[in-house]
């Protein structure tokens, strides 16, 4: 016989006792590791999702703003070395997708032009449109006639194969259409009309995207030629060529990753300047060479690097002007119409010496001529520049002829003037009539501008100095269309060569990222699934230790007589403890390990409401259930721990009695604290003041209020104070020694006010419970009433939409209204506000995975004056210009501390146009907004930082409602070809709402059923104050009362805790939540509360009568006899 | 004079914890008391003299035989009647007082008044309570808990509650057992009072030879048979 032997023995021999504890840490257990493998599920299934997103992809190089000759794909693959890597080539592109009925059409489609290459790198080959064996057969062969689809795709076109499909795209420009001279003012779009020909599963690829997202975006396959000829059947018209693609992805079709340092090296050693659209041309008339770009300006990055290149080199500006104009002696205005001119540097050219003022113009022979003008006179120059949302101003300049210049050789055949750049929609005009320029003609153009045309292209008709040229003319794209550069210095490879080396491929605007690192991180999803769940699970978890501690406490107590005998014995106190709480212990962990074979079930059980009931909070996700070892030992070993310190904690002053007390109490346990409850007017008289506190918050704050939420469940909270120190007034009072007891009844509150604590711990649990689960409701966030109010959640905006294309014109302008043919009066009555959108990861409520790069709005802050709450700043915080090369931002307070998990001042580092770092800082925040999951800046830093990416593709409608209604149908008719789509912005925030709703649903969900277990605690304290008071029912039966009788009163007794616990939290609650059920603010609370409640009720009613049943089932008669 | 309690041929028996074998307590034990009467019943200890007690009392039930209380013989009594017979019939004083520590002396003494079978009013009900404490020599401590009394004092609470619905018999087992000497002697000397004032017919279980003298008669049980000493 030794220690361990008995306690086995005790376990075995008390295993009834056991019994109860074993289960409580099997229900614990299952709980905290269901919670945990909850979130080992979620995390499972985005990494899953992630996994088939990328597939075998591991490093993509995207050039949002530009495209690059397909053919670096093969370049990269040659220098990357391994053995089987893939590099594949893709023409990305976003458009509308239609049925040629337009019964359907989905809009904002990601297009993707693939080839084969990019099927070696899907997650599962066989799954793809050249695999063997998945692809069904009525599937059409993959081809340049065919578009396939992704399951979500088709599960909004719902289509079958062999139907046609419409695809509508806008077809990429050189450069911004936003900037002057980028030809047509308007998109050109180009339609793909094709067979549908399959639909590709997820592991063939057809999660494919960029975006950490759990929903995969909408994609359309499409072979790479075919979008190819159709996307850039203008990018280069002098050879025709087409093969161009803005994304490449990398990865290996076997087994291994390509690291993105080799992956850079390997792009480093690769390109070439014409992936860049950089260009050196050779100059026949002069001894230069000329650094241009397909993008006309060089950005200011590419002209320092080229001009680092040669001392000597020169800077030249081309641009069109309006008009080249003088006034005679006679007052005539004389004008040249439409001419190109340029600006150079004086000193640099031979016709321009050092000397050269900036007031100071050249004119060529033929434009001095046509003006009729000699050396001296005034000359000046109109033209147009583009400001804020696209606006063409007209500026001119005055100046004074220095000199007349020799006419240059005419230009033959699809030449250019060396000193003009290839301008879109100009330079390959037959004829003036035919330019397309994107600016108004409002002069005429003579029959000799048209000879000037046929016989000089676009050679300018004059000169001006770099200074003046840059000041017209400099914009945000550059300030020069060329770079010169002496040949005697290097030879166009030496040039190109040492230009490149200058040049990293990032300058360039090729910026490679670690695809499988990205998602890697972005499946580490903001909101931890394991510790939400054990958070919701709090109730449930503490019921089921109340419990642990209670079945553990009650087993002790019985055996208090075992205790006194092995005190009385000589054991050391510190041993009988050991002894058993190794017992307690031994029974926590066979329980624990029981319950983490139950896990899966409540684990699942989880999962199906977060895929049903609760998928709110998830934004329709559904995740295969997955545990992790790690989780299944730290929820069990957690289930054990707490459980067996419950049992320490509750039985820690039993072990602290005498021997002697403890071996009287044999057989009927240790009588509890027995002093009576004593009155003290302090607990009336605080209470009813918290009582009435709270009745005046209420009413002094309405139920109406901003703040009514919060405030009445202050005053709900106050309530439940004062309720329960009314309570215990009132068992103070049940031993007033002044009124004799004369019925059972306050037979029934003498006995409550004998174990005053236990009962005020029982009824404060209740009613806490009651009211935290109930009123939590309170929090709910209702649907907008009011979307035209400012200060609202919409921002006073009632739609919200976007387009697949952007839109470059001001919607409310003139200019729009005659492109688009929109009524006036709509857009009268209601105001369009645009923004411009940096696509990035979605970092709303809606999206589970880490947001790495969110989404960024470019806004004007005059068009959101007073517009959405604001926790911190406001919108003219945007105009704050910061040290550095940081650009601040506004985001939503929800975004930046769930999503982001920052703080105001915090900083995220992101890529521009043209590949370089730059921080967004986070300096002001908005409340409780629509403007969820993006960050929001001042549309001059965004143009500043994206100054390739033109037009709006986002735009806000305010204005009454109805008026708002129509302009956002009106404009999805109009700019269908956009593929524009307008949300009522009040669905767009419940979208949003939703998600915080159900987390309070979730809560209150799991904590109604922590309470509803907890009232099983309430049998166990009835059962353990009966089973303490056998020998008063055993007197009682003595006297002559009937059993039936006692357990009546016993009934009644324990029940008035019951009702006591209920009915304070109820009141509570109901005040704390009154705000919604009588006021007009606050989403009315579900009906649920209600049987909630009535459930509680019926189960204490179940658990007090089962538990009085079973302990006074029969005669305790037994224990009066002596013998 | 009337017989208050007769006894015929009782016995009582249960089986051994090896569930073969019978344990009888007693066996065919006669016994009469008269109306008025005080009777003791000694014996060594686990003769069975508490059982007699408790089955006269019907805290348990006999194996064998017939009892007559009060003319009423307790044979069949449904639960009610048993309730009925405990609260109104017999008072029971026990060794340990068995006071309920929540309730003041004078609700204790009210305490069978509750259960049911009389209609007393509650003013009633306190009047004979006070005056029965005021018999008992504890008028001045109605409104004192248990805890605040003394044990011979308690005792007499017990005495005064047994009384409270004016029972024809005073079962009494042991109730000078837990107590000294001295204080022994006043609840035998109250007992008696009661046995001759009130015409309370007395049946007292005892170790106490003493006690056992002060009581009209006196039997032995002891190996399963009661026979009259005195």
């Amino acid at each position: 016989m030794n220690l361990w032997k008995v306690i086995g023995r005790n376990l075995l021999f008390f295993r009834r006792h056991n019994l109860g504890i074993v289960l409580a840490a099997a229900m614990c257990s299952l709980v905290l590791t269901g919670a945990l493998t909850v979130g080992d599920s979620v995390r499972s299934t985005l990494q899953n999702l992630a996994e088939t997103r990328i597939g075998k992809g591991d490093i993509a190089l995207l050039s949002p703003d530009g495209f690059f000759e397909e053919d670096l794909a093969n370049r990269v693959f040659a220098k990357l070395g391994y053995e089987q890597a893939v590099v594949a080539p893709i023409a990305l592109s976003r458009g509308m997708i239609t049925t040629p009925d337009g019964s359907v059409q989905v809009s904002n489609v990601q297009v993707l032009g693939v080839d084969d290459r990019f099927w070696k790198l899907a997650p599962d080959f066989a799954q793809t449109p050249l695999g063997t064996w998945s692809m069904k057969k009525e599937f059409r062969k993959w081809g340049p006639k065919v578009f396939f689809i992704n399951e979500r795709l088709n599960k909004r076109l719902k289509r079958v194969v062999g139907d046609r499909l419409i695809l509508r795209m806008e077809e990429p420009s050189l450069f911004s259409r936003d900037a002057p001279l980028s030809g047509e003012r308007d998109n050109k779009f180009v339609t793909m009309n094709e067979e549908f020909g399959g639909v590709i599963p997820s592991d063939g690829f057809g999660h494919f995207g960029l975006q950490g997202n759990q929903n995969e975006p909408l994609t359309v396959f499409v072979s790479l030629q075919s979008l190819q000829k159709k996307l850039f059947r203008s990018i280069d018209e002098v050879s025709g060529s087409t093969t161009f693609a803005n994304f490449l992805l990398m990865g290996v079709s076997g087994k291994g990753e390509i690291a993105l340092a080799g992956a850079k090296e390997a792009m480093d050693e690769s390109w070439k300047l014409a992936d860049a659209g950089i260009e050196i041309k050779n100059l026949k008339d002069s001894n230069k060479w000329s650094i241009r770009t397909r993008q006309v300006f060089l950005s200011d990055g590419l002209t320092n690097k080229a001009r680092t290149l040669s001392s000597e080199s020169a800077g030249v500006l081309t641009y069109l002007v309006n008009a080249i104009e003088t006034q005679s002696e006679a007052n005539e205005s004389k004008l040249i119409p439409y001419s190109m001119m340029s600006a150079v540097e004086p000193g640099k050219v031979g016709f321009m010496n050092d000397g050269w003022k900036d007031n100071e113009i050249a004119l060529n022979q033929w434009a001095a001529d046509d003006l009729n003008v000699s050396l001296g006179d005034p000359v000046s120059l109109s033209f147009y520049t583009v400001g804020e949302r696209r606006k063409l101003i007209e500026s001119s300049r005055n100046f004074v002829l220095k000199k007349i210049l020799p006419m240059p050789s005419p230009i033959a055949g699809e030449e250019e003037s060396e000193w003009t750049p290839r301008f879109p929609g100009l330079s390959d005009a037959e004829s003036c009539g035919e330019w397309d320029t994107g600016i108004p003609i409002v002069h005429k153009v003579r029959d000799r501008d048209e000879e000037y045309w046929d016989n000089y292209r676009g050679t300018p008709k004059g000169f001006v100095s770099l200074r003046a040229g840059q000041e017209m003319w400099g914009n945000r794209w550059g300030s020069v269309t060329g770079v010169r550069i002496d040949k005697g210095e290097y030879s166009a490879d030496e040039l190109a060569t040492r230009l490149r080396e200058n040049l990293k491929a990032e300058d360039a605007g090729l910026v490679l990222r670690s695809l499988r690192s990205d998602a890697e991180q972005s499946v580490e999803s903001p909101v931890d699934f394991g510790q939400l769940f054990m958070g919701f699970s709090f109730f449930v978890i503490a019921a089921i230790l109340a419990i642990t501690g209670l079945l553990f406490t009650f087993s002790m107590e019985q055996r208090s007589g075992q205790i006194g005998l092995l005190q009385a014995l000589g054991w050391k106190t510190r041993k009988i403890r050991f002894v058993f709480w190794i017992e307690g212990l031994s029974a926590a962990i066979i329980g624990s390990a029981m319950g983490v074979l139950l896990a899966s079930i409540y684990g699942k059980v989880i999962l199906d409401l977060l895929s049903g009931k609760w998928s709110g909070a998830v934004a329709g996700a559904r995740f295969e259930y997955d545990a992790s070892f790690t989780s299944i030992v730290i929820g069990s070993a957690s289930s054990a721990c707490i459980c067996f310190l419950a049992m320490i904690w509750s039985t820690r002053k039993l072990l602290a009695r005498e021997p002697r007390e403890l071996l009287q109490s044999e057989n009927y346990g240790v009588q509890g604290d027995n002093t009576l409850a004593v009155f003290k007017s302090w607990h009336k008289w605080v209470g009813l003041i918290f009582l009435t506190g709270s009745l005046c918050l209420a009413w002094a704050v309405g139920l109406t209020s901003n703040l009514a939420s919060m405030t009445f469940f202050g005053a709900g909270s106050m309530l439940l104070i004062g309720g329960l120190l009314l309570f215990r007034a009132r068992l103070g009072r049940a031993v007033d020694k002044e009124s004799v007891m004369i019925n059972l009844s306050q037979f029934d509150r003498r006995n409550l006010s004998r174990r005053s604590g236990r009962a005020l711990v029982t009824v404060g649990s209740m009613a806490a419970g009651v009211f935290l689960v109930v009123s939590t409701g309170a929090f709910r966030k209702s649907p907008e009433e009011s979307p035209e109010n400012f200060k609202s959640g919409t921002g006073g905006f009632s739609y919200w939409g976007e387009t697949a294309s952007p839109i470059y014109d001001d919607l409310n302008g003139n200019e729009a209204i005659e492109l688009f043919d929109l009524n006036r009066s709509l857009l009268a009555a209601t105001k369009v506000v645009p923004l411009r959108i940096r696509e990035g990861d979605d970092a709303s409520c809606l999206n589970l995975n880490k947001a790495l790069r969110p989404k960024i709005y470019g806004v004007k802050p005059a068009d959101f004056t007073g517009r959405f709450e604001f926790s911190e700043g406001n919108w003219t915080t945007l105009n704050k210009v910061l040290d550095g090369n940081v650009v601040p931002a506004l985001v939503d307070q929800n975004t930046m501390m769930w999503a982001l998990k920052m703080g105001l001042g915090d900083r995220i580092q992101f890529t521009d146009g043209e590949g370089k770092p730059f921080d967004i800082e986070l300096i002001g925040a908005f409340k409780g907004s629509m403007l969820q999951g993006a960050l929001f800046i001042n549309e001059e830093d965004f143009l500043d930082k994206f100054s390739q990416q033109g037009g709006y593709r986002s735009f806000m409608l305010s204005g009454k409602t109805d008026d708002a209604k129509h302009l956002a149908e009106h404009l999805e008719d109009r700019l269908l070809q956009h593929g524009v789509d307008f949300r009522d912005s009040t669905e767009k925030l419940a979208e949003l709402q939703k998600v915080e709703n159900t987390y309070l649903s979730i809560f209150q969900g799991l904590g109604g059923l922590g309470m509803l277990i907890a009232t099983f605690g309430l049998a166990l304290v009835v059962v353990r104050n009966l089973f303490e008071r056998s020998h008063e029912f055993a007197l009682f039966e003595a006297l002559g009362f009937r059993l039936s009788r006692i357990r009546k009163s016993a009934t009644r007794e324990h029940l008035q805790l019951a009702l006591w616990g209920i009915f304070i939290g109820s009141i509570s609650a109901i005040l704390g939540i009154a705000p919604a059920l009588l006021g007009q603010v606050l989403e009315k609370p579900s009906i649920v509360f209600l049987w909630f409640l009535f459930a509680l009720v019926l189960l204490a009613f179940f658990w007090v009568y089962l538990a009085v049943f079973l302990t006074l089932r029969k005669s305790k008669l037994h224990l009066l006899k002596n013998e | 004079m009337n017989k208050m309690i007769e006894i015929s041929t009782l016995s009582k028996s249960f089986p051994s914890p090896s569930g073969e074998e019978t344990v009888h307590v007693f066996q065919n034990v006669d016994l009469a008391v008269e109306e008025g009467s005080s009777v003791a019943i000694v014996g060594p200890s686990g003769s069975g003299k508490s059982t007699l007690l408790n089955v006269i009392g019907l805290l348990d039930k006999p194996s064998e035989g017939r009892i007559v209380v009060d003319q009423k013989d307790l044979a069949g009594l449904s639960e009610g009647e048993v309730s009925k017979y405990r609260n109104q019939t017999v008072g029971f004083v026990f060794q340990a007082h068995h006071l309920l520590a929540s309730c003041t002396v004078l609700e204790n003494v009210m305490l069978p008044g509750l259960a049911g079978f009389n209609e007393k009013a509650s003013g009633q009900l306190k009047d004979r309570a006070n005056q029965l404490l005021e018999e008992v020599g504890l008028g001045h401590r109605t409104t004192h808990f248990p805890g605040q009394i003394s044990g011979g004092e308690r005792q007499r609470v017990a005495v005064a509650r047994s009384l409270i619905n004016q029972p024809s018999v005073l079962l009494a087992d042991e109730p000078t057992g837990a107590l000294d000497r001295k204080n022994s002697e006043h609840l035998i000397d109250l007992l008696k009072k009661l046995n001759e004032e009130k015409k309370l017919t007395l049946v007292m279980v005892t170790h106490s030879g003493v006690s056992a003298s002060e009581m009209k008669q006196a039997h032995r049980l002891d190996e399963g048979s009661l026979r009259q000493v005195r």
